[in-house]
């Protein structure tokens, strides 16, 4: 399938390994914190380095205890070196040096041509879980692409999902009179429109 | 039931015995396999032993592994910000309030970016400015990402770094200030407290500067008069909206006279409000934007506009002039002299005669009725150039008397008449430096090319009009090694403050009074509540005085140049501070005096698109059909049917229906402006010939933008009106026009219209009625009859785009706005020609073919039997000497039972709830079946790849380009039908924004690209199930209407019917 587009499971090696598991699971950081935009944007946003820099000023390597049998915790601090080299900061002189070298992340997640996508339109609005999409991410040491991202996927969530219209006053009037019209409690996205054409392709 | 069909292959099989039956039975193929060919070489057959089962297997595997190959998904890079400034959100726009400036387009605007990069202008709504954002203003984007840019300073033929040409040119600055050579600073007018201060800076720190501002389309006889009586230079500014009566003789106030930006106020007062509009009366003899939108327009030529004037002067001030004009313009000037005297303060009269009589007549007149509309207290600064300065430089030049010349926001190569006489001068000049964006036809003749940055990358001020200021602020990183003009002045005086903190400085010195220069900065605009006194140092008021007395004696030279006595014992400068009366009259009576010559008389004007030409490499701008003619790509020669008849210029149809016009070579004084394609213009005065300037740039632009011929080349003495000869010259020229009939041939539901009078006397049903089809052999209102289910549209939004056609002027800037906010592509002229431009908004011009579209209805509907049809629906077709002329935006109409929707095969095109009609590109296969039974021909199909293709080498061929188009819309690929979206990612995201804030959607939120780019309020854009609504209200109004209603699609935009205000005194 990943010939015609569909990358379920797409794990590609990044230039800094960096560990979601370590990040969101031991440490339990939101995924908001570093992917920000999420809220606002219609993209959840690669973090830039200063929100790395952030926690990794002060953190420069990692605990005895994140070692595992297959990464080493020379490897941890090897990595962390990279996101110094990446920002420019020189950890001997606790200081930035002005010299960057922006990272070439490789891209997991590539919606189709012709798709619009806003996460905030999920995240804020919907309340869903980044992991309803996104996967166990607080599991993964390596990140991979969870679901298919195909429109079938798209549209069978968009049928099984109730729209979250609670203490938001933009749905009371359409909520209202679409449920008396469908004869429901609770109005799935398609209900609301979710399915049309032109909510996503233009 | 089991079937038992034969089937025939051939007749041949009813003969039971034929032997062709036989032997084809037999033999798969026809024709012979020539097998041998492949198979005849023993040896190669032998050694391969690959079956025809293999071989198909072979086949089937590499094709599927081929393409699968093919589509093997390209490894993306994500690169985030090191530092991610605070301001910007991937994916969230930003808006920046500043101003443009260029020296011929002034505005206050909002531009729009994205991850830094600006990608649309948008009107700044908090302006107090004349007008929004015109077409070109809106395309001034584009020019930031002009691939032609300069780079960097240019020494020659290298480039070379600030610090050097900072340093030479300082030094032979002072060189060149001892020896009492002059240092000139040629410029467009900036209009900018701050540079003017920083130039007076200059003037102390080198002696002999000389500051000559120069605007390539001149102002200076308007602004001369102006000074005369106001002691002040600029120009009156007017609102029309004020005005029940408006007489314009010869002003095309609705693109650019004095400035433009006129347009908004006149509007306001054009919508029929309680019984009442403007009544607008137009003497001209281009057909102008403004001409087509006058109640009542009167072609004459230039000459007799003279005489109409100081007519209308005599009729409305008093004093007797006797002018030899033909009956029927006596008495429309009559005719407005007593509507404008019964309005009174109501009433206003413009005028866009380049002559100081003609100028200071209209002050007269205003000042005489007390007109509203008319203000000089704060008069326009946007136009400050002076003609005669610019001559004396140009001698000067010759003269040897020059010896440095800086030039900034100019090209005199291009715009002055006497381009051969500057360049002779430059040549002798010590120094000469030009400030430009592109190696342009004056920059590539001076020493240096000091490459400026884009009014987007820039900082600086402006005063519009007087006390009402905009600020310029950068909104994106300069792209390449650029500095304004501004900051190496700063850089010369030797004063090593940035341009920005400089600006800051003059303003809180002396413009803010205390305000906040952060606050300004945000709103991009400003305007002083006290005196704004700038510190020049002690020239200004020499600098002044001279002027003054300078402007007296242009209107002596001016007088005397037309062959006109001054009144005996009255000079002009004592007529000016004495009696302004006399002085009105007596430049009546010299207008009265006016004499016309043989051959016709040229106006030359500029495009609503093209402007002073600036731009022309702009190909949004290139491919923007002008309002009027509805050509792209061209200037041409507009001339009258009768005259183009005498002299044996033609326009033509070949076979696909692409129009084609003569050459005609234009004379005057010995200039000859060669094989300028002729346009046969209905309303054009017999005796009359227009150019429009802003074509013909040969240097600095790609060579598609090379089009149309150099105008200015006939602009002697900075005079819009020249008297020139017009012989046919050889060839056909073939126009790219994108719409080829002219009229609406008695089509009168079309565009509906009626007169003021039985707009208000009579019942909707005699001037806006519904059509009626005929259910059950009864006459019902095709409102009410339905083919297919309605579907329930009354929850949610329901979105509506009202249209009000007696507001539209035609002005284009809403066609620009969704170029730009929908990636719309460009396609060149040979498309367009073949009627494949794709623009998703067109604005149609009709004409009438008889004196008015009433006039066309009852001939169509007096037609009876075939002869009679045959001949005068052929007349029908033929636009009248002097038409009606109406405007319609048509877009995608967005139909709640839209006729593509049912055709196509792949349901590509669907129906939202919210009213939009859908178009999902790629589920698109490219039937065109859609474009077909689209009833308003709104589609456009790709026909091409018109990214990154190199057969269309416009913007979106080059990286930088592209960096103009809006992430939110895709851009399509060949093969795929696109149109009109009603804007849907503007208005998703209106409601994304709501539910995210959890409120309900205020009115006014919802916006178009277009309806947002209007600023006449004729498109109103919004949800007609929030009754509250504006567009709910209009839904309701009498006026509106739908276009073809009779088909029953039951459109989502709505037009508002056109009334006229045909009042005659």
């Amino acid at each position: 399938m990943m010939q015609v587009g569909v990358d379920q499971g797409y794990q590609p090696v990044q230039p800094i390994h960096y560990s979601h598991k370590i990040h969101a699971g031991d440490n339990g950081i939101d995924c908001k914190y570093c992917h920000s935009s999420a809220r606002v944007s219609k993209t959840s946003g690669i973090p830039s380095l200063n929100v790395c820099m952030n926690c990794h000023k002060s953190i420069y390597e990692v605990a005895e205890s994140t070692a595992t049998e297959e990464y080493s915790k020379e490897f941890y601090d090897g990595e962390i070196q990279k996101l110094y080299a990446a920002v420019g900061w020189s950890d001997a002189d606790q200081k930035y040096t002005g010299e960057t070298q922006p990272v070439k992340w490789i891209r997991i997640h590539n919606l189709p041509d012709f798709a619009y996508f806003n996460h905030s339109q999920h995240v804020s609005v919907a309340g869903i879980e980044c992991q309803t999409c996104h996967g166990p991410v607080e599991e993964m040491e390596i990140m991979s692409q969870f679901a298919p991202l195909t429109m079938g996927w798209c549209i069978n969530c968009h049928r099984d999902t109730n729209v979250k219209v609670q203490d938001n006053a933009y749905y009371t009037k359409i909520h209202e009179e679409l449920s008396k019209k469908y004869g429901v409690d609770q109005l799935t996205a398609a209900q609301m429109g979710g399915l049309e054409c032109g909510k996503c392709h233009y | 039931m089991s079937s038992n069909k034969k089937y025939w292959k051939s007749v041949e099989e009813l003969n039971e015995n034929s032997s062709i039956v036989e032997t084809l039975q037999q033999n798969e193929f026809v024709e012979e396999i020539p097998t041998d060919e492949f198979l005849g070489n023993k040896e190669t057959l032998e050694s391969s032993k690959t079956t025809r089962r293999d071989f198909l297997k072979y086949v089937g595997f590499s094709t599927a592994a081929a393409s699968l190959a093919a589509c093997e998904g390209p490894v993306i890079k994500s690169i985030p910000y090191v530092v991610q400034p605070e301001e910007i959100v991937p994916g969230v726009a930003n808006y920046y309030a500043t101003t443009i400036a260029d020296g011929f387009d002034f505005a206050s605007v909002l531009v729009k970016t994205r991850e830094g990069r600006p990608i649309k202008i948008e009107n700044n709504t908090m302006a107090s400015i004349n007008g929004g954002a015109n077409a070109r203003v809106n395309a001034s984007v584009l020019g930031l990402y002009d691939s032609l840019r300069m780079q960097g300073p240019v020494k020659g033929d290298s480039y070379i770094s600030w610090e050097d040409l900072n340093a030479e040119v300082s030094q032979k600055l002072t060189s060149i200030s001892g020896t009492g050579k002059q240092i000139v600073l040629l410029t467009q007018t900036f209009a900018s407290p701050s540079t003017t201060k920083l130039i007076a800076e200059f003037k102390q720190k080198y002696s002999n500067v000389n500051h000559v501002i120069y605007d390539a389309v001149s102002e200076s006889a308007a602004l001369d008069a102006f000074q005369a009586k106001y002691n002040e230079r600029g120009l009156a500014n007017y609102n029309f909206s004020q005005a029940d009566t408006i007489v314009s003789v010869g002003a095309d106030f609705l693109s650019d006279w004095q400035g433009g930006g006129f347009d908004t106020g006149y509007a306001a007062g054009r919508v029929p409000n309680h019984g009442k509009m403007s009544r607008h009366v137009q003497f001209e003899s281009n057909m102008s934007l403004t001409g087509a939108n006058a109640d009542k327009r009167v072609p004459l030529t230039p000459t007799q506009q003279k005489l109409a004037l100081a007519k209308l002067y005599s009729e409305v001030v008093g004093g007797s002039v006797s002018v030899d004009l033909p009956e029927h313009i006596l008495d429309a000037i009559n005719k407005a002299a007593s509507q404008l005297k019964s309005a009174g303060s109501k009433g206003v009269v413009v005028t866009g005669i380049q002559d100081v009589n003609a100028q200071t007549v209209v002050l007269e007149i205003n000042e005489y009725l007390n007109s509203k509309a008319f203000d000089a207290s704060t008069p326009i600064k946007t136009r400050q150039g002076n003609d005669a300065y610019v001559k004396t430089l140009v001698a000067d030049m010759k003269a040897g008397r020059v010896g440095a010349i800086i030039m900034s926001g100019v090209n005199p190569m291009y715009t002055l008449p006497n381009a051969s006489e500057f360049a002779e001068g430059l040549a002798q000049t010590d120094l000469s430096v030009t400030f430009s964006m592109k190696a342009d036809e004056t920059s590539t003749q001076t020493q240096y090319i000091a490459a400026a940055p884009h009014y987007l990358e820039s900082w600086g001020d402006v005063e519009l009009k007087k006390g009402h200021f905009g600020l310029m602020q950068p909104t994106i990183r300069p792209l390449f090694d650029t500095k304004q003009f501004q900051e190496a002045l700063l850089n010369w005086t030797g004063n090593d403050i940035s341009y920005h903190d400089y600006i800051k400085q003059t303003w809180n010195e002396s413009i803010l009074g205390g305000s906040s220069f952060s606050q300004a900065l945000h709103d991009g605009t400003f305007v002083s509540n006290g005196n704004v006194t700038i510190e020049t140092g002690g020239s200004s008021n020499e600098v002044s005085d001279k002027d003054k007395t300078f402007v007296g004696g242009i209107i002596e030279d001016v007088a005397q140049g037309l062959g006109l006595k001054k009144d005996e014992e009255e000079t002009v400068s004592e007529a000016n501070t004495a009696a302004p009366i006399a002085s009105g009259g007596s430049a009546a009576r010299a207008l009265a005096s006016s004499t016309s010559t043989e051959g016709l008389e040229l106006t030359l004007y500029t495009k609503v698109g093209m402007g002073d030409g600036q731009q022309a490499n702009n190909p949004w701008l290139q491919e923007f059909p002008d309002p009027i003619t509805r050509t792209s790509w061209d200037n041409y020669l507009t001339v009258s049917q009768a005259d183009a008849n005498a002299l044996g210029l033609k326009n033509e149809h070949v076979a696909d229906g692409a129009l084609n016009g003569s050459f005609a070579n234009v004379t005057i004084d010995g200039t000859t402006l060669e094989n300028v394609p002729v346009m046969i213009q209905p309303g054009q005065a017999k005796g009359s010939v227009g150019l429009a300037f802003g074509y013909g740039r040969t240097t600095g632009l790609k060579n598609e933008m090379k089009t149309g011929v150099n105008a200015y080349m006939l602009y002697q003495d900075f005079n819009s009106v020249q008297n020139v000869t017009v012989s046919p010259a050889s060839g056909m020229h073939e126009f790219a026009c994108v719409q080829l009939h002219n009229t609406l041939m008695g089509r009168g539901d079309i565009i509906k219209e009626t007169s003021l009078e039985i707009f208000n006397t009579k019942d909707k049903s005699i001037w806006n009625a519904v059509p009626v089809v005929s259910l059950n052999h009864v006459e019902t209102p095709v409102s009410e009859v339905d083919l297919w289910d309605e579907f329930d549209r009354s929850i949610g939004h329901h979105f509506n785009l009202s249209i009000d056609l007696n507001a539209c002027t035609g002005c284009g800037a809403c066609v620009i706005a969704c170029h730009a906010e929908n990636n719309v592509p460009v396609v060149g002229k040979e498309e367009v020609r073949k009627s494949r431009d794709m623009h998703w908004l067109r604005i149609d011009r009709y004409y009438s073919s008889e004196e008015s579209f009433d006039g066309d209805n009852s001939k169509k509907d007096n037609i009876s039997g075939l002869g009679s049809s045959l001949s005068e629906f052929g007349e029908m077709e033929q636009a009248s000497e002097n038409p009606q002329v109406a405007f319609q935006p048509v877009m995608c109409q967005h139909c709640n039972h839209a006729p593509c929707e049912t055709v196509c095969p792949v349901a590509a095109t669907s129906h939202g709830r919210q009213g939009q009609n859908h178009m999902a590109y790629n589920r698109c296969v490219g039937t065109r079946y859609c474009a077909n039974n689209c009833p308003y021909k709104v589609r456009r199909f790709n026909w091409f790849l018109y990214s990154q293709n190199d057969e269309f080498d416009y913007y979106m061929n080059d990286d930088l380009g592209r960096m103009v188009l809006n992430p939110d819309v895709v851009v399509r690929s060949r093969g795929v039908m696109e149109k009109c979206s009603m804007c849907i990612q503007k208005t998703q995201k209106t409601i994304l924004d709501a539910k995210r804030d959890g409120r309900e959607i205020k009115d006014g939120e919802f916006q178009t690209a277009c309806s947002s780019a209007c600023s006449n309020g004729a498109m109103v854009f919004g949800d007609i199930n929030d009754k509250d609504s504006k567009v709910a209200k209009l839904l309701e109004d009498n006026r509106m209407y739908h276009l073809l209603e009779s088909v029953g699609t039951k459109p989502n935009v709505q037009y508002h019917t056109k009334v006229r205000n045909t009042t005659e005194a």
